[in-house]
């Protein structure tokens, strides 16, 4: 179920409803699940065994690696948790891709090993929901969490329809607490509607598809238009292309994550915070902290520290580097593409490193410290970064190496360029617009806040605005959210 | 108290705006084909079928839609002339002209006693337009969602608001209308023996190739084609073929110009089913149907992926045709 459908706006009103109507709250904890498990249902199916699969299996694991005194155990349960949660991850959505590999090499060695790919529908959402239930069964094998008590609250937990589909990705210590706390506080006689929450997830969710519906939305036929064929595409064109992608893809992606955040906010739970002005970041590492925060600190704690992390030499940390980011890359996908756009990712993020180690002086230069350093290391930082974007965006390999070509050497003609800005003023016209919001917004701090606490007429010319805008700049076929098929 | 007045300036707000833009959304625009296609389709036709023609003249009609819109009778005749002095060729399409129109109208049409009838005809004439992305061939459990937009069915309402299927693009035609940019809008008959055509200025303009890619980035499903004993209009065009035989009048079919783009689009069930279309219309009907010219697509020629424009660039469509009739009038 899309967020920017009638079908869920319709979903959450009744939802909204009925767990007014219904005030118990143990009755809305069961009601949240049916519901999650609904919304999955919807648009998913049959797929939705996978999703119960992976709860029964992590929600007792996790209960055997807490009791189990003996290491060796707790980490065969371990095993079998990761072994479960991954071979799901793996078989639905990276087995065509090793089939395709495993037959180019075949032909390559001239054997005759055509195996039939196996056509998998890609479960909406694994990719999230397997990271979830997986940080869930480490975190009680490291002794950082105690398992959920109740089956229930802990498939709340794993199913909860904000972010079941694109995140942000919850961590059980962030999430079930939530739960308990509604239940021992005796006063708190149901889970919604206070007034500060309310407000705020509206604002939140109104934001979110604003962003998606006419930033992301209006900026695509720019995207599609220069990238479905780059072939022949001046090097300004890519540049262009590659910059509008960035920004599609943030109001995209950052749209979900708000109106996800809203509408949990509104049912009564906090998620955690996904971006972070991105595109104001002034180093690699800096992007990381900003982008898709929920995915590289869980990509940190559950893969580069247990990799070693920074504690076993230089050489080390890049190689860990490199392959968490690689890691990261495939998860989005099983495409070379996506490969790739990890393996820039951790080229940056490794040379950043080489040059902060070998160069301190630099690294510390007050230069860099003042309003011009600080403009340049963003410019610096973010041509890299929509660089990265093209090999993200562009999936055939050869137009990729085209237009990566031609972002980094440029052709110097200007003529096809005037022709497409042209024909997309109005993609343009968006993209001018988003660029200056995001400027007022990384200037303004906590703007969604202020919006929120704005005095109710106020607030209601806001929503009004934002809606009619909305509104007037629908396109008739609308994009499906970029991060709904990872 | 507080959260009802949120709930209640959340609605109002969300209301308000709604009605905006369907107030917006119902301001009419200044769309000259539907009057052209619609309102006067038939009073036109029967005007202009029930002239008298010169006595020794061979008519020979060009029918069709839009798609057909840029041939030249100039051009045809002129060279048409050259080996058949008395042939008088007519360009008679209509924008919005389609199969079922077309057989409204082919009583008038032969009682012009034309000698030969060429018919421009496309995928479109016979394919439903339904949308067939919904596939729940592979689904175990009830497929719910089908169900409840089945029972509810959105589209009727959306009908019944009048609101159109990109309200983007119905902003910027209202924001273009306000600012006069629709200047360009004003229609001509493009040359001499074409009764019913009046086209706009902007169909004369050819796109870059930049342009039509970015057309081409917007393409939708291209629908389904029923099988010729199921396809209504398939049955239309059968009958008038035969009525047109009846009455000793030749009739040449052929595939109307559509950009490479568009082909490259359809799925192979849907070429497959227009493939059958025509298999069928040539054996049943015994018809000639000519196929897709199909070198057009790397041609500056293109006033958007369906049409070609209305110019002197685009004469190699006025010269194909007029050689096809040459090829018939020779036989």
């Amino acid at each position: 179920m899309l967020f920017t459908t009638l079908d869920f706006l319709i979903f959450f009103v009744l939802i909204i409803v009925l767990l007014f109507i219904i005030k118990n709250r143990k009755f809305q904890h069961i009601f949240l699940l049916i519901a999650s498990y609904f919304f999955f249902y919807y648009t998913s199916n049959y797929l939705v065994i996978l999703l119960i699969y992976s709860t029964l299996m992590d929600f007792f694991i996790g209960k055997q690696i807490w009791k189990t005194q003996k290491i060796r155990d707790k980490k065969i349960l371990l095993v079998l948790s990761l072994v479960g949660n991954l071979g799901l991850l793996g078989f639905f959505k990276y087995a065509d891709f090793a089939i395709l590999q495993f037959n180019y090499l075949g032909e390559q060695f001239n054997l005759a090993n055509d195996i039939p790919f196996l056509n998998l529908a890609l479960p909406i959402g694994i990719s999230f929901y397997t990271f979830q239930t997986i940080s869930y069964t480490v975190d009680i094998y490291r002794g950082k969490l105690k398992p959920s008590e109740s089956l229930k609250e802990f498939a709340l937990f794993v199913a909860f329809f904000p972010q079941l589909v694109a995140g942000p990705i919850v961590r059980a210590s962030e999430f079930l607490p939530q739960l308990r706390e509604k239940l021992q506080n005796k006063k708190i006689k149901q889970i919604i509607f206070q007034n500060s929450n309310l407000k705020v997830g509206i604002t939140l969710m109104i934001i979110g598809f604003f962003k998606k519906m006419f930033f992301a939305d209006n900026i695509a036929p720019l995207v599609n238009d220069i990238f479905s064929n780059p072939y022949g595409l001046e090097s300004f064109t890519i540049i262009l292309g590659a910059i509008a992608f960035g920004l599609q893809i943030y109001g995209d992606f950052s749209g979900y994550t708000d109106i996800a955040i809203g509408a949990a906010l509104i049912l009564g739970f906090k998620l955690p915070v996904n971006f972070n002005k991105p595109y104001f970041a002034t180093s690699p590492s800096d992007f990381w902290k900003r982008w898709h925060i929920s995915l590289s600190s869980w990509l940190r704690d559950y893969l580069y520290i247990p990799l070693g992390g920074n504690k076993k030499g230089t050489k080390f940390t890049y190689a860990n580097l490199m392959i968490v980011m690689v890691l990261g890359g495939l998860w989005h996908g099983a495409s070379w593409n996506f490969i790739i756009w990890g393996v820039l990712h951790g080229s940056y993020l490794a040379v950043h490193k080489i040059l902060v180690n070998k160069f301190p002086r630099l690294a510390n230069n007050l230069f860099f410290k003042t309003k011009s350093g600080k403009i340049i290391s963003i410019f610096v930082t973010q041509y890299f970064v929509f660089l990265a974007w093209i090999a993200f965006r562009v999936k055939d390999t050869d137009a990729m190496m085209y237009s990566l070509t031609k972002y980094i050497i440029w052709d110097f003609e200007y003529v096809q360029t005037l022709e497409i800005i042209i024909t997309h003023k109005i993609s343009i016209g968006i993209m001018i617009l988003f660029i200056i919001s995001h400027y007022i917004i990384f200037k303004r701090d906590n703007l969604k806040t202020k919006i929120s606490n704005l005095p109710l007429p106020f607030w209601m010319i806001f929503l009004f605005s934002v809606s009619l805008s909305i509104l007037l700049l629908y396109d008739g076929n609308p994009e499906d959210f970029i991060y709904f098929k990872f | 108290m507080m959260v009802k007045k949120i709930i209640i300036s959340i609605f109002a707000s969300i209301i308000i705006a709604f009605t905006i833009f369907l107030m917006i959304m119902n301001i009419p625009e200044k769309n000259q084909d539907e009057i052209i296609g619609e309102i006067n389709y038939k009073e036109i036709q029967k005007k202009f079928f029930s002239k008298e023609f010169k006595i020794n003249e061979r008519k020979i009609f060009i029918i069709g839609s839009s798609y057909t819109q840029s041939l030249n009778t100039t051009e045809i005749n002129s060279k048409i002339q050259k080996e058949c002095n008395y042939c008088q060729v007519y360009n008679l399409s209509i924008q919005g002209d389609n199969i079922e129109k077309r057989s409204q109208v082919i009583d008038h049409i032969i009682s012009a006693k034309p000698e030969i009838i060429i018919y421009g005809i496309s995928e479109n004439d016979f394919s439903n337009n339904e949308n067939v992305g919904f596939d729940n061939s592979d689904l175990i459990f009830p497929d719910i969602k089908n169900l409840i937009l089945i029972k509810i069915d959105f589209t009727k309402y959306v009908k019944f608001l009048e609101i159109p299927a990109s309200p983007k693009d119905k902003t910027w035609n209202i924001i273009r209308q306000i600012n006069k940019e629709n200047s360009i809008n004003q229609r001509f008959a493009p040359y001499p023996n074409s009764p019913f055509l009046k086209i706009l200025d902007a169909s004369t303009i050819s796109i870059s190739e930049m342009e039509l890619r970015s057309l081409a980035s917007n393409i939708l499903s291209s629908g389904k084609i029923n099988e010729p004993e199921n396809n209504e209009n398939f049955q239309i065009l059968k009958k008038m073929i035969k009525k047109i035989h009846k009455n000793d009048i030749k009739i040449i079919l052929f595939m109307v110009p559509i950009h490479d783009y568009v082909l490259s689009a359809q799925s192979k069930e849907f070429k497959k089913s227009f493939e059958l279309i025509k298999k069928e219309l040539s054996n049943s009907s015994k018809v000639d149907i000519n196929s897709r010219f199909l070198n057009y697509s790397n041609m500056p020629i293109w006033h958007d992926l369906v049409h070609i424009a209305v110019n002197n660039e685009s004469l190699i469509f006025s010269e194909d045709i007029a050689n096809i009739i040459l090829k018939e009038l020779n036989k």
